[in-house]
C-alpha cells in the first residue's frame, strides 16, 4: 500500500471536514484532528504515519506551535513535513520556521493539491 | 504689626538699578518656585531667578543682559506683549513659547506689567508659569483623537464595504447554490453544495455581527426604531425558528403581565435569538432552557433566559466584551463571539441593563427594558472624566485697585510653598520692619499661591493677589468672612473646616488636596497647607493658609488618563479589524474549495451548471479580494502598513504581475502588452505587484474590449510605471479625487471597487517615496502613471 496518508489539523470543523473529504476525493487517505493534542493521538494510535500534515496555528487545547514542538521530540515523527495553513499572510519568522511550506487562506484547490503532491505523490 | 499698602499687584521690590536689578531681599524672589525675570524698557533682561534659569537651562551669565527677544520663539507674540506693557496694560496669563538652551520649546503663561518711575517706564517684572507638560499631553491627546476619528471613519467605510460589497457576491453564491441543489442528485454533490451554502450563511452571520459591531463603535450607539411591540410574539418567533432548525432542543416559555412597550422589534429579536441560542447550545440535553418574561411592572419588562450549566467564573466579568484576551482562542465560536457584546449594546440602547449570573449549576441572563424611551442612551467611546469647573485656571475677577491687606496683630506671614517653615524661622530671626515690608510685598505679589491669614476662629484676616487670582474674591469682599466659603457645601456640613483647624492647632500644620470653590462657584483642585500661628506665650492667634491651584496638574493627570483610554480604543479597533478580516477567511476557504470541487465534478457535464459554478467562483474570489483590501486599509489606517524592501528588478515585478493578468484580460477582450526596461533597485515586491495588479485590473474592468499597455521607463532619477487603456476615460470631475479615501455619500460600489484599490496604490507608491497620477489621454482612454524614485533612501518603512 503506498504511503499517502494526510493528517489535517484544524479546529474549524467546516475546514477540517472539507479538506479531509477533498483529499479523499483525490485518492488520499485523510484524517482530521481538532487540535494538536488530537493530532498527536491520531499519530500515536494510527496504523500508518502521515506523509504530510496540514496544520492550522490558532487552535484551542494545543496550538500549532506546541504541536510542532511535540512532534519534533519524537524521532519517528521529525521527518514528517508540515504545511502550515493560516489566514495571516505576514507570518512572523517563528511561524515560518515551523513548516516546510506555508499556504494562505483562502486556499485554491490547485495550490493545495500541488503542495500535498510534492510531499506525497498520490 | 504693620499695615502695608501694595501699590500694585505686580509691584517690584525696591527699585532695581539698571544693571543690578536684584533688590535687597532678593533671595526670597531668587528662591521662589515661580520663574521670574525683569526686563528694562528696551527688553533687555535685568535679572532672572533660579526657577527661570532652570526652566530654560541657561546659566545666569548667558541670560541676564540679553535681549528677551532672543528667547522668544514667536516674535509677534513678544512684540504684542511689549506693546501692551508699553501702553501700561497688565498682562495676565499670556501664552508664549520660549526657546530653552537645548533648543526645546517651553510653553509658558506670562503675567507682567511695566513699572513707571517719575513718569518714565523703568522695568517690568514677568512671572511665568510653565505649561509645557500640559501642552505636550494635550498635543498627544489631540493626535490620538485624530487617529481615533480616522479609525472611526474607517469603521464607517468598513461597514459600507462589508454591508454592500461582501453581501453582493455572497448572495450570488447562495442563489447559485440553491439552484444547483435542483440539478445535482448524487448525495456527495448535495453535501458539497450544502457545505457551500452553510459557509455562505456563516459569512453572512459574521458580516451582520461585524456591521453591528462597527455601528456600535462608530456611532456611539445602536440606532433604534421604536414601535409598539409585543415581547411575547418576538420570543415565540425566535423559539419557533430555533425549533425548526433543532427540533431536539427544549425551550420553556413563561409569560406574565402586559408584555408591550415601545421597542425595536428587529433588535430585540436579535437579543432573544442570541440569548436563547446560547442557552440551548450550552445547556444540558436533559434540562430545558427557560425564558421568563415578566410585564407586571408598569415601567419596564423584565426578561430572564436560563439554562442548566455554568460559565467559568473568570469569564463572567468579560462576558459582554468583544475580545476576551487569552480566552478568545477557546471561545472562538462560529460567529466571532460578538453576540453578547451586541446584545448588551441593544439592551443599553433601549435604556435597560443586562446581567449574567452563573450559580448552583444554572446560568441566567437577566435584563430589563423600560417600556418607553426615556432620554437618549449613548454608548460613549471615552468616558468624560470629571473636569474642572467652567473657566478653571483662567477665571478671575480683574482688579487693578490697590489691595488693602490689614494684617492686624498677626505675626509675619510665612513665605510661599514648601519653604514655609524655613522662611518663617528666618523671618522670626530677622525681625526687622524692613524685611517685613519687603516680605509683605512679595507675598502680595505672588500670583501662583493664595497666601492669607485666618484669625483663631477661621475668619479671613489678610489677602494677597494670588488669593484673588485663584479664588476670585477681592480683599474687600472676603476679609472678615469665614474661610468655609471656599469649601463645597457638603464638606462644610461634614465639619471639614473645623477639622482642618483642629489638626493644624494640634499638630502645627495641616495639608490636604481637594476641590475648592471660587467666588463664581466653579471648582478648582487645590493643595492647601494650614499652619497654626502662636504668640510668644504659645497661645493660638490664628492660622496662615497657603492654597495652590493644582487644577493644571490635575488636568494633566486627567488628560493622561484620557490619552490612555483613547490609545486603548485605537488598539482594540486595530485588533478587531485585523481579527475580523482574518476570521472571514476561514468560511471563505471552505466556500472556495467546495466550489472548485463542484466545478471539477459537474462542470464538464452541463453548461448551465458550469456557468453557475463559474459565477459563484468569481464571486468568491471577489470576496477574497475585498477581504484582502480591507486588511490593507486597516493596516494603513493603523500605521501597520510596512514595506518589506528587497533588492530586485522592478521590470521583473511588473512583468510577473502583468503575465498573471493576461488570462482575465483576454476574457474581457483586452490585448495586454508590457514593455519594461530593467530597473534594479530596492522594492517591496508584493506591494508593487499589488499596485500593478490593481491598476491593470482597473483598466480591464473599465476599458473592456480595448487594448491595455503597460510600460516601465526611466525618467531622470525616477522610474515610471504607466498603465494606459483605450476605454472611456475617467469622468473629468473625478480626476482629482480618485486616489482619495472614501468620502461619505460616495457610492458603495466606488468603495469596493475603484476607490479602495486606487487608495492602496497611492499608499504603496507614497511609501516608496513616489506619487501616482491619472489623466485622460488626448486620443481617448485613461492613463495612470506611478512615479517611483530609484534612490531607496526615499522609502518610508511605515506608510
Amino acid at each position: 500500500m503506498p504511503h499517502h496518508h494526510v493528517l489535517v489539523v484544524d479546529d474549524d470543523r467546516d475546514i477540517r471536514d472539507s479538506l479531509v473529504e477533498l483529499l479523499q476525493d483525490q485518492g488520499y487517505q485523510a484524517a482530521g484532528a481538532a487540535n494538536g493534542l488530537e493530532a498527536l493521538e491520531v499519530m500515536r494510535t494510527g496504523q500508518e504515519l502521515p506523509c504530510v500534515i496540514l496544520l492550522d496555528l490558532m487552535m484551542p487545547m494545543m496550538d500549532g506551535w506546541e504541536f510542532r514542538e511535540a512532534q519534533l521530540k519524537n524521532p519517528a515523527w521529525t521527518q514528517i513535513p508540515v504545511i502550515v495553513i493560516s489566514a495571516y499572510g505576514d507570518l512572523d519568522a517563528k511561524a515560518r520556521a515551523l513548516a516546510v511550506e506555508h499556504l494562505r487562506k483562502p486556499l485554491a484547490l490547485r495550490t493545495l493539491m500541488e503542495a500535498v503532491r510534492r510531499h506525497c505523490p498520490s | 504689626m504693620s499695615t502695608v499698602t501694595a501699590n500694585h499687584p505686580y509691584a517690584d521690590p525696591p527699585a532695581p538699578s539698571a544693571r543690578d536689578a536684584a533688590p535687597d531681599g532678593i533671595d526670597l524672589l531668587e528662591n521662589a518656585p515661580v520663574p521670574i525675570h525683569s526686563i528694562d524698557a528696551n527688553g533687555i533682561i535685568l535679572w532672572a531667578n533660579r526657577a527661570e534659569l532652570d526652566l530654560l537651562g541657561y546659566p545666569a551669565g548667558e541670560y541676564i543682559g540679553q535681549p528677551i527677544a532672543r528667547f522668544h520663539d514667536d516674535p509677534d507674540v513678544l512684540a504684542d506683549m511689549l506693546d501692551r506693557l508699553g501702553r501700561g496694560e497688565t498682562l495676565r496669563d499670556c501664552e508664549a513659547r520660549l526657546r530653552a538652551r537645548d533648543g526645546s520649546i517651553r510653553h509658558v503663561l506670562v503675567s507682567s506689567n511695566m513699572r513707571v518711575q517719575n513718569g518714565k517706564q523703568v522695568s517690568s517684572r514677568c512671572f511665568s508659569r510653565d505649561i509645557t507638560q500640559l501642552k505636550q499631553v494635550e498635543h498627544e491627546r489631540d493626535q490620538v483623537i485624530a487617529d481615533l476619528t480616522r479609525t472611526v471613519r474607517l469603521n464607517d467605510m468598513f461597514a459600507g464595504i462589508v454591508g454592500h460589497d461582501l453581501r453582493g457576491p455572497l448572495s450570488t453564491i447562495v442563489m447559485a447554490g440553491q439552484l444547483l441543489l435542483g440539478y445535482v442528485q448524487d448525495p456527495k454533490g448535495v453535501r458539497t453544495i450544502e457545505r457551500v451554502l452553510s459557509s455562505a450563511d456563516r459569512m453572512q452571520r459574521m458580516i451582520t455581527q461585524l456591521l453591528d459591531f462597527a455601528r456600535a463603535r462608530a456611532d456611539g450607539g445602536i440606532e433604534l426604531e421604536r414601535r409598539p411591540t409585543g415581547l411575547a410574539e418576538i420570543a415565540r418567533d425566535v423559539i419557533d425558528e430555533i425549533r425548526v432548525a433543532r427540533p431536539e432542543w427544549r425551550i420553556e416559555l413563561d409569560l406574565h403581565g402586559d408584555l408591550h412597550g415601545d421597542y425595536d422589534a428587529n433588535r430585540l429579536s436579535q437579543v432573544f435569538s442570541n440569548l436563547i441560542g446560547n442557552a440551548v447550545q450550552h445547556g444540558s440535553a436533559d434540562a430545558p432552557a427557560s425564558v421568563r418574561i415578566d410585564g407586571r411592572d408598569p415601567a419596564a419588562i423584565r426578561v430572564e433566559v436560563a439554562n442548566r450549566g455554568t460559565i467559568a467564573p473568570e469569564l463572567l466579568p468579560i462576558l459582554f466584551s468583544p475580545f476576551r484576551g487569552s480566552h478568545q482562542k477557546q471561545l472562538r465560536s462560529q460567529c466571532l463571539g460578538l453576540g453578547l457584546f451586541i446584545t448588551d449594546h441593544i439592551v443599553r440602547a433601549h435604556g435597560g441593563e443586562i446581567t449574567a449570573e452563573s450559580f448552583n449549576g444554572t446560568t441566567a441572563f437577566r435584563f430589563y427594558l423600560p417600556r418607553h424611551a426615556g432620554g437618549v442612551t449613548q454608548i460613549a467611546t471615552f468616558d468624560a472624566a470629571p473636569g474642572p469647573g467652567p473657566g478653571a485656571g483662567s477665571a478671575m475677577a480683574s482688579s487693578d485697585r490697590p489691595l488693602q491687606a490689614s494684617a492686624g496683630a498677626a505675626p509675619p506671614m510665612p513665605g510661599p510653598g514648601v519653604a514655609t517653615p524655613i522662611l518663617g524661622e528666618r523671618i522670626a530671626r530677622e525681625n526687622t520692619r524692613q524685611h517685613e515690608e519687603r516680605f509683605q510685598i512679595l507675598v502680595e505679589s505672588i500670583r501662583d499661591y493664595a497666601i492669607f491669614m485666618l484669625d483663631a476662629q477661621g475668619n479671613v484676616a489678610t489677602w494677597n493677589v494670588g488669593a484673588q487670582r485663584i479664588k476670585g474674591y477681592s480683599a474687600r469682599e472676603i476679609i472678615g468672612r469665614h474661610f468655609s466659603v471656599f469649601y463645597p457645601e457638603a464638606e462644610v456640613r461634614a465639619g471639614k473646616t473645623e477639622y482642618e483647624l483642629q489638626v493644624a492647632a494640634r499638630d502645627g500644620r495641616f495639608e490636604d488636596e481637594g476641590w475648592r470653590l471660587r467666588k463664581d462657584g466653579s471648582r478648582f483642585w487645590a493643595n492647601v497647607v494650614i499652619t497654626a500661628l502662636r504668640d510668644q506665650r504659645g497661645s493660638l492667634i490664628g492660622y496662615a493658609k497657603i492654597t495652590r491651584d493644582l487644577t493644571d496638574r490635575r488636568r494633566l493627570e486627567e488628560e493622561r488618563l484620557r490619552l490612555a483610554h483613547a490609545q486603548e480604543a485605537v488598539r482594540l479597533r486595530d485588533e478587531f479589524l485585523s481579527l475580523a478580516s482574518h476570521e472571514l477567511k476561514t468560511p471563505l476557504t471552505v466556500l472556495q474549495l467546495q466550489l472548485e470541487t463542484l466545478r471539477d465534478r459537474f462542470g464538464s457535464d452541463d453548461r448551465a451548471i458550469l456557468a453557475k459554478l463559474e459565477r459563484s467562483y468569481r464571486a468568491s474570489q471577489r470576496l477574497g479580494e475585498l477581504i484582502e483590501a480591507l486588511l490593507d486599509v486597516s493596516r494603513i489606517a493603523t500605521g501597520r502598513f510596512t514595506l518589506n524592501l528587497e533588492p530586485g528588478d522592478l521590470a521583473d515585478i511588473v512583468t510577473t504581475a502583468v503575465d498573471r493578468l493576461t488570462d482575465s484580460a483576454a476574457l474581457a477582450g483586452c490585448a495586454l502588452s508590457v514593455v519594461a526596461d530593467p530597473m534594479p533597485g530596492s522594492w517591496d515586491r508584493s506591494r508593487l505587484d499589488q499596485v500593478v495588479t490593481n491598476l491593470v485590473s482597473n483598466a480591464i474592468r473599465y476599458a473592456a474590449g480595448s487594448p491595455i499597455a503597460v510600460a516601465v521607463t526611466r525618467d531622470g532619477r525616477d522610474v515610471l510605471i504607466e498603465v494606459c487603456d483605450r476605454g472611456p476615460g475617467l469622468p473629468e470631475g473625478q480626476l482629482g479625487q480618485i486616489f482619495e479615501r472614501f468620502q461619505r455619500g460616495a457610492s458603495m460600489r466606488h468603495f469596493g471597487g475603484l476607490g479602495l484599490g486606487l487608495y492602496v496604490v497611492r499608499q504603496v507608491t507614497e511609501a516608496h517615496g513616489g506619487s501616482v497620477s491619472a489623466t485622460n489621454r488626448a486620443d481617448g482612454g485613461a492613463s495612470f502613471i506611478v512615479r517611483l524614485p530609484l534612490d531607496a533612501s526615499h522609502r518610508d518603512m511605515v506608510a
